[in-house]
């Protein structure tokens, strides 16, 4: 080994150039002679050396060196090849190992848990709840009957907002867990202890465990943290443990602390204690053979269901890493799929040039062939350029994926995510230099195939047509596969604008919201805690530059509403007529100022008024839910009870529909209920909103200043409306941002590849062309006679890729809801076959521009 | 003068030899072997390199680089231990050899 390497040393080299230099001195000197006769009469120094290497490095090694410098100076020769084709690979390269950074954590990363292939998720699953979920008593009784699995575990569903109490205040994420919470994932605390069975009880002693992260933002990394008591929601918590470094919440929730559940003993009915179930798979038990142990178990559960629901809950098992991922799967096969077929097009080009380049060094390899190159040699050259080639490509592309990550990074929705972490670690690394050999091998073997043989030593100029037609067929693929990226990038591209541009039924420009929760500890009661949020209304409607302000306990056009089962809301008396429950029907509480302040029309009766406040009890309804109740007729005036309550409101005006299900899916009904100072409408927890006058400076820093005046101790999250719907849009912005980028590169390599055939197409066919043009044809026949020819492969090309196009589109339609796709398939075709008459038009003009005499007289 | 290009085997054991005499560089071991034969003897120049290369791969010699009386830097070739005895078996197969020949041509 020591020996390769003392010769991958220059020095080696030129120490044994002095070496014979200074042979050579003194040979002059001794003989007297001059140095050049000396020089003369020692032999070949090159053979000496090669000789000398051969020594050190064996003889085979010193032939692949030889076939290397040989591959490096044929590219330094050829700059403008070489740069053509490592741009070209480094280009998909670099995006295919960027994508892979992410869709590896989507798709194939082993999760962090021990035996991560054996955790599933379990529960019930209804229309209502569409994630399984176990109710309290139900998961008490599985743990003792079930046959499935070795062990379960729990999670309070809901993690929420909680706030660390010291001297500055820290709002942070709290997520309540079974006791066995960590060991069933098969994770344990890096430092202190877990949880004992005898704290998950109602009463016990507060204790938690922190992540790494907040042990060392808020606690410095010292293990005096453990053991310390910290007041959390205003409660002494006691700390046992710091979580490793690594962890994350098996469902990705966002989690600061972990508290055990502490749930009292469970007894039915129960409202409440919906709990998130991961279990695992005793060894050999498939997850259908768990879902069919599981029957028994869940029939009892089903009987506390009430009858007319009963139909819609089944019963669900599924995988962690599935159940992680949901549709971000299909997203990531896509994106995996778009990337792959960039690399192909980058290597048809790159072959395509490779190809061109032996047609152009024919005469050498034969040569080579007829001194006594084995076939086996040239091949080899052809494959160690290609595979160099590659190679530099792959680094270039690694610094290009560096940058394509950190834009992903930046661009990434916070539902997903595993694309927040994504790196270039030691896996990303090793994918792109696996796919940099591959792309390399591809490219070359295109070369690789038309090596000539000896044989072929006869004078012929070009590859004939056997070269022509692989480079057609190539371009043909190429043309296909631009299709399907830019189809599918025009596609997104316009269902993403349509997303962000529609009408979201109110008005979100200069809106201002802020998110607060109430401390148990200081405001204990509903009438504190009412106090204070009126507190803050008429702060911030003093406010400069304010125009409205309301508080709501939630906001469209996406987040955790209060919600209501429509089968339970009765107008007049009378439950709707449905079959089922009817779905859930979300419900917010707010101030008379919100339809102002967001802009909601009301539509027929009105709206809710400051005097309202202390008067029976109103409710408002949106347009939709008025329909679904009351069918044609108005609903206005009458009288609303809804779930268990016995309380009647009166139905004052209908608001018009606002999208309230996320920007994708059409809205729910919903409706209204005036906040009066009284549970349930008050909570602990709400969002303010403001809207600030036209040319008002307001700014999210001054609102949270005053709503801390009031009370310092308060984290508050200060937002403009438009930047929070614009996070909603996030994850179909960065799929449409991605595809983009690919069907663009795409697009610029195709076009390259097409000029590049019909400037070869040219070159090869001079006197053919001459000959048409001495015949007395015009130079645009002659250029239509060299466009007419790729118009076969780009037609054959567009033809193919339209049909894949159809295929994957519909694959792909669960990602983007209404939008028509044929349309813009048709406009991606249009697209295409307008690059192609531009590719080819530019290099068509040298045809049109031959000499006639000099083509006829080419050789 | 008829000077015989001296084999590689043979080039071994003398250049072995000449270093036994003390280090010595390329073209001092090239005068040596010269002189030593009378003249008979002639080293192919474009072996010697390659063959003190090998010699210094397979441990029989070292080498370093020094600064000449002159002021010139030469790399200066010394006989190691496994050289020594690497000379020791080479010019033992060496008379073996040269007497076996002697013996069939006498024999006729």
């Amino acid at each position: 080994m020591k020996t390769i390497l003392r010769w991958f040393r220059k020095p080696a080299d030129e120490a044994l150039r002095d070496e014979i230099e200074e042979h050579l001195a003194q040979r002059a000197e001794h003989d007297g002679i001059t140095l050049e006769e000396a020089r003369r009469r020692f032999g070949n120094p090159l053979k000496i050396q090669e000789d000398v290497r051969e020594v050190w490095l064996g003889k085979h090694a010193e032939a692949w060196l030889q076939d290397l410098r040989l591959t490096v100076r044929g590219l330094r020769r050829h700059p403008v090849f070489a740069l053509g084709a490592v741009t070209a690979l480094a280009l998909s390269l670099g995006a295919s190992t960027a994508v892979f950074s992410v869709v590896d954590r989507v798709l194939f990363r082993p999760l962090p848990f021990a035996g991560s292939d054996r955790l599933v998720v379990v529960g019930q699953s209804a229309v209502i709840e569409p994630a399984p979920f176990l109710l309290w008593p139900d998961y008490s009784d599985w743990q003792k009957s079930q046959t499935a699995f070795t062990s379960m575990t729990a999670l309070a569903a809901g993690t929420y907002d909680c706030d660390l109490n010291e001297q500055n205040p820290l709002r942070i994420r709290c997520a309540g867990v079974a006791w066995n919470f960590l060991p069933v994932l098969g994770m344990a605390p890096q430092h202190g202890r877990d949880f004992l069975p005898s704290e998950d009880r109602r009463g016990a002693p507060r204790v938690a465990l922190i992540t790494d992260e907040l042990w060392g933002s808020r606690f410095g990394r010292d293990r005096a943290a453990l053991e310390r008591t910290v007041s959390i929601d205003g409660l002494p918590t006691r700390i046992v443990g710091v979580l490793p470094a690594n962890f994350e919440m098996p469902g990705l929730q966002a989690a600061d602390v972990l508290m055990p559940m502490a749930l009292p003993p469970p007894a039915r009915p129960m409202m409440g204690g919906v709990l998130r179930v991961y279990a695992r798979l005793k060894p050999g038990v498939t997850l259908e053979e768990a879902r069919e142990r599981l029957r028994g178990p869940f029939q009892e559960a089903l009987q506390y269901v009430p009858a007319q629901f009963r139909n819609e809950v089944r019963l669900s098992v599924i995988s962690l890493r599935e159940a992680r991922t949901g549709d971000a799967r299909r997203a990531s096969w896509l994106l995996l799929a778009a990337v792959v077929l960039m690399l192909l097009i980058a290597c048809a080009n790159v072959s395509n040039l490779l190809l061109a380049r032996a047609a152009s060094r024919e005469r050498e390899m034969a040569v080579r062939a007829a001194l006594g190159a084995a076939r086996g040699r040239i091949v080899r050259l052809v494959l160690l350029e290609s595979l160099t080639l590659a190679l530099l490509a792959g680094a270039a592309g690694l610094g290009l994926a560096w940058l394509l990550i950190r834009a992903f990074v930046s661009l990434s929705p916070a539902s997903l995510p595993q694309l927040a972490s994504a790196s270039l670690d030691w896996r990303v690394f090793a994918f792109g230099f696996a796919l940099s050999v591959v792309a390399g091998l591809l490219c070359g073997l295109a070369g690789a195939a038309s090596a000539p043989r000896v044989e072929q030593l006869h004078g012929v100029r070009a590859t004939g047509p056997r070269g022509l037609r692989l480079r057609e067929t190539l371009l043909a693929g190429q043309v296909a596969v631009t299709l399907l990226l830019v189809a599918g990038a025009s596609w997104l591209v316009a269902g993403f604008y349509q997303l962000t541009h529609q009408d979201l039924g109110f008005d979100a420009s200069r809106v201002f919201t802020a998110s607060v929760v109430l401390p148990q500890a200081r405001y204990p009661t509903p009438a504190a805690q009412e106090a204070m949020w009126n507190s803050m209304i008429e702060r911030c409607e003093r406010i400069p530059g304010v125009e409205a302000a309301a508080l709501a306990d939630s906001l469209p056009p996406a987040g955790r509403t209060r919600t209501m089962i429509f089968q339970r809301i009765l107008l007049d008396g009378q439950p709707p007529k449905v079959s089922g429950t009817g779905g859930m029907v979300p419900w917010r509480a707010v101030t008379p100022g919100y339809f102002e302040t967001l802009g909601i029309p009301i539509l027929r009766g009105r709206g809710f008024t400051e005097e309202d406040r202390s008067g029976p009890p109103l409710v408002i309804l949106s347009a939709s839910l008025e329909r679904r109740l009351a069918g044609s007729q108005s609903a206005v005036g009458r009288v609303l009870r809804t779930g268990a309550q016995t309380v009647d409101y009166r139905v004052a005006g209908i608001a018009a529909d606002v999208r309230n299900a996320g920007l994708a899916l059409p809205a729910d009904p919903e409706y209204y209920v005036l906040r009066r100072g009284s549970a349930p409408e008050v909570m602990r927890h709400s969002t303010l909103i403001v809207r600030a006058a036209a040319g008002s400076p307001l700014s999210s820093e001054t609102l949270r200043r005053e709503i801390q005046s009031l009370d310092a101790t308060l984290p508050v999250n200060v937002q403009p409306m438009e930047t929070r719907i614009g996070e909603i849009a996030a994850r179909p912005r960065l799929l449409a941002v991605l595809l983009s980028v690919f069907a663009m590169a795409a697009l610029l390599l195709a076009s390259i590849g097409l000029a590049g055939v019909v400037a070869y197409q040219v070159s090869q066919r001079r006197r053919e062309i001459g000959l048409r043009l001495a015949l007395g044809a015009t130079p645009g026949q002659a250029r239509g006679f060299v466009i007419r020819r790729i118009a076969y492969p780009v037609a054959l090309g567009l033809l193919a890729g339209g049909a894949l196009a159809l295929g994957a589109l519909d694959y792909a339609s669960p990602l983007l809801h209404g939008i028509a796709a044929h349309p813009w398939l048709l406009f991606a075709v249009a697209a295409l076959a307008c690059a192609a008459l531009l590719a080819a038009w530019i290099p068509s003009r040298e045809a049109a521009r031959l000499d006639p005499q000099e083509a006829l007289r080419s050789e | 003068m008829s000077q015989k290009d001296t084999p590689q085997a043979a080039l071994e054991v003398l250049v072995l030899k000449t270093l036994y005499r003390g280090p010595n560089h390329g073209f001092g071991i090239t005068l040596h072997i010269e002189q030593a034969s009378g003249e008979l003897l002639r080293v192919e120049e474009g072996s010697l390199y390659p063959a003190l290369h090998r010699l210094e791969r397979d441990g029989l010699v070292s080498a370093e680089w020094r600064t000449t009386e002159k002021g010139r830097r030469a790399k200066i070739y010394s006989l190691t231990a496994e050289g020594l005895a690497r000379l020791g078996e080479l010019e033992r197969s060496w008379e073996a050899l040269s007497e076996g020949v002697a013996r069939v041509l006498r024999f006729a």
